[in-house]
């Protein structure tokens, strides 16, 4: 008798994306557990080093599999493909970028979001359950009319996340500046441009031995790159470093050299990189919005509605190793970590799993 | 102002992003009839800052000054304009104007860190007298420089005043053609 498959679709799958971390961590847990589970991505979307770890599409048998998960983010031809499956039909929602970040820096990105919206009712329709990354997530996939909506935060495991370090990077940014960092893809609903401002005013008037480290791949969307790119260089900001995607080998050489973990976002799902920076021990602050304050969960600075200026003072309070800011963030950390780490994330999955196998299959 | 039923909101860009504000105008009159701000909060491990603790956060912050910064913020407000761009082609339009006003290599305004104590004042002398030496090479450099950077702009535009001609002419051909073929090109053509 064969053993019971559960496969995932996602739209991309690179070694670096919270979203393709995830979908491995749950193909570990499925294999450890007995089942076959294969991931599948657009093949134009597949990082040439993760070719072979992710199937493309083409390889996908709807038929075949008794449950799938279906990562959503944004529109792709994995919707086609989901509607076609016989078995159990699970959506994880991450959330989908609002396509006015985008309208001006990418015109094609912008509809391709919009389209996304639209396509998510008819996917929620079609899902058996939908299960959200945080409960900020869940509201939304509600609004569409999801029958069975379920939080299940996103996994993360630090014993993956833990191993690794980047020579080239220690060696750049491991000396004794103040380093702010930033993790993420660079797009424009991150707010890299408050960073930069904020970073100005601290660089120039709290503490010149610093620097702004911008961690992320600028490959989806190089006008936004370019903008960011060009107001450093007028600020005469030379301490802005771009450093381009990193492995998570990097990253976490990355949380090591860094003093504190700062982001402007104004829209996240729920956001892996404040996680990884507590992990690592660094303070973060982080603008109160989207599903960041499920993920910081207590822990970290939570700021809105402030200028400039302002942040950059923060930060300084943050980074001052002597004021009592740091301690009481880094305490709140702490207390968010042991909470994290005593979570058993593959009993609270796999107990998701049996319940969607024992559902009655809904019919579309 | 309350007593109207629609309003329009429009996101304050350029230097004023140092603020998360909004102009709220009349949709008729485009006059103005206030200001949204987001309300500013801090939260230390889930706990909201006291009323105190942030006003005295936001007074330290104002206390902070710069002049030559707030003026290069100031004058650079165009470059944060691009988020404002409501399509790909006002982007790229916002750009190019931005290029064609920042062409020159200069290092008039290059900043010097403020010198402490003797060392500093020492070490900002011997800055100062290796940036005269510098200069000469530097100068030729930037003179040829700011040379081929007028001149890639000027091509750049040029380019793109080409693309845009010759993208409206195959429209044009395009509907005159539909227009020929009954209106239903587009439709796909029978075998």
């Amino acid at each position: 008798m064969s053993k019971p498959r559960i496969d995932q679709l996602t739209g991309g799958y690179a070694e670096g994306d919270a979203i393709s971390q995830e979908a491995r961590l749950m193909r570990t847990m499925l294999r450890a557990a007995g089942f076959e589970s294969d991931i599948y991505a657009s093949g134009a979307h597949i990082a040439p080093e993760s070719r072979g770890d992710a199937l493309p599409y083409e390889a996908f048998a709807p038929t075949v599999p008794d449950a799938v998960i279906f990562h959503f983010s944004t529109a792709t031809a994995a919707s086609r493909l989901f509607a076609a499956v016989r078995g159990r039909r699970i959506v994880r929602y991450h959330n989908i970028t609002p396509a006015s970040f985008f309208e001006g820096f990418d015109d094609g990105v912008a509809a391709q979001l919009r389209m996304a919206r639209e396509e998510l009712v008819s996917v929620v329709r079609l899902a058996d359950v939908c299960w959200s990354d945080s409960a900020y997530n869940a509201t939304e996939i509600e609004a569409t009319g999801a029958a069975r909506s379920v939080v299940l935060p996103l996994l993360f495991s630090e014993d993956e996340f833990a191993g690794g370090e980047d020579a080239s990077l220690q060696a750049a940014f491991g000396d004794a500046l103040c380093n702010w960092l930033f993790v993420g893809r660079i797009v424009p609903n991150k707010s890299v441009e408050d960073l930069i401002l904020a970073f100005a005013w601290y660089h120039r008037c709290l503490n010149p031995a610093s620097r702004l480290l911008i961690a992320g791949s600028e490959a989806s969307c190089p006008p936004y790159y370019a903008m960011l790119r060009l107001l450093a260089a007028r600020l005469g900001l030379m301490n802005v470093c771009f450093t381009g995607f990193v492995s998570t080998a990097g990253r976490h050489t990355l949380y090591r050299c860094a003093d504190v973990f700062v982001t402007a976002s104004r829209h996240e799902g729920f956001c892996l990189p404040l996680v990884e920076a507590m992990a690592c021990g660094v303070p973060v602050v982080a603008r109160d919005e989207g599903g960041m304050p499920e993920a910081l969960g207590g822990g970290g600075v939570r700021y809105e509605g402030l200028d400039a200026r302002e942040l950059a003072l923060l930060v300084a309070r943050v980074t001052d190793r002597a004021a009592p800011l740091r301690g009481q963030v880094l305490a709140a950390q702490s207390r968010r970590m042991v909470a994290l780490r005593q979570r058993d994330a593959n009993a609270e999955f796999m107990e998701q799993v049996r319940q969607v196998l024992a559902m009655e299959r809904k019919t579309a | 102002m309350l007593g109207k039923k629609a309003y329009f909101i429009r996101e304050r860009v350029g230097f004023l992003k140092l603020v998360d504000a909004d102009d709220i105008l009349d949709p008729q009159t485009q006059s103005q009839l206030g200001i949204a701000k987001e309300k500013a909060s801090v939260l230390v491990g889930g706990q909201a800052f006291s009323a105190e603790a942030l006003r005295a956060l936001q007074d330290d912050a104002a206390a902070i000054a710069d002049a030559d910064l707030a003026e290069r913020i100031a004058g650079e407000s165009a470059i944060l304009g691009l988020c404002g761009a409501r399509d790909e082609a006002a982007y790229q339009d916002r750009l190019l104007e931005i290029f064609g006003n920042r062409t020159q290599i200069g290092f008039e305004r290059m900043r010097r860190p403020p010198a402490k104590g003797p060392k500093g004042r020492l070490l900002e002398a011997l800055r100062r007298v290796l940036w005269s030496l510098m200069r000469w090479p530097h100068d030729w450099a930037a003179f040829q420089q700011n040379a081929v950077n007028e001149q890639a702009i000027k091509a750049l535009v040029l380019e793109v005043r080409l693309r845009r001609r010759e993208g409206e002419a195959l429209r044009a051909r395009l509907e005159a053609l539909e227009r020929a073929a009954g209106g239903d090109v587009a439709g796909g053509a029978e075998s």
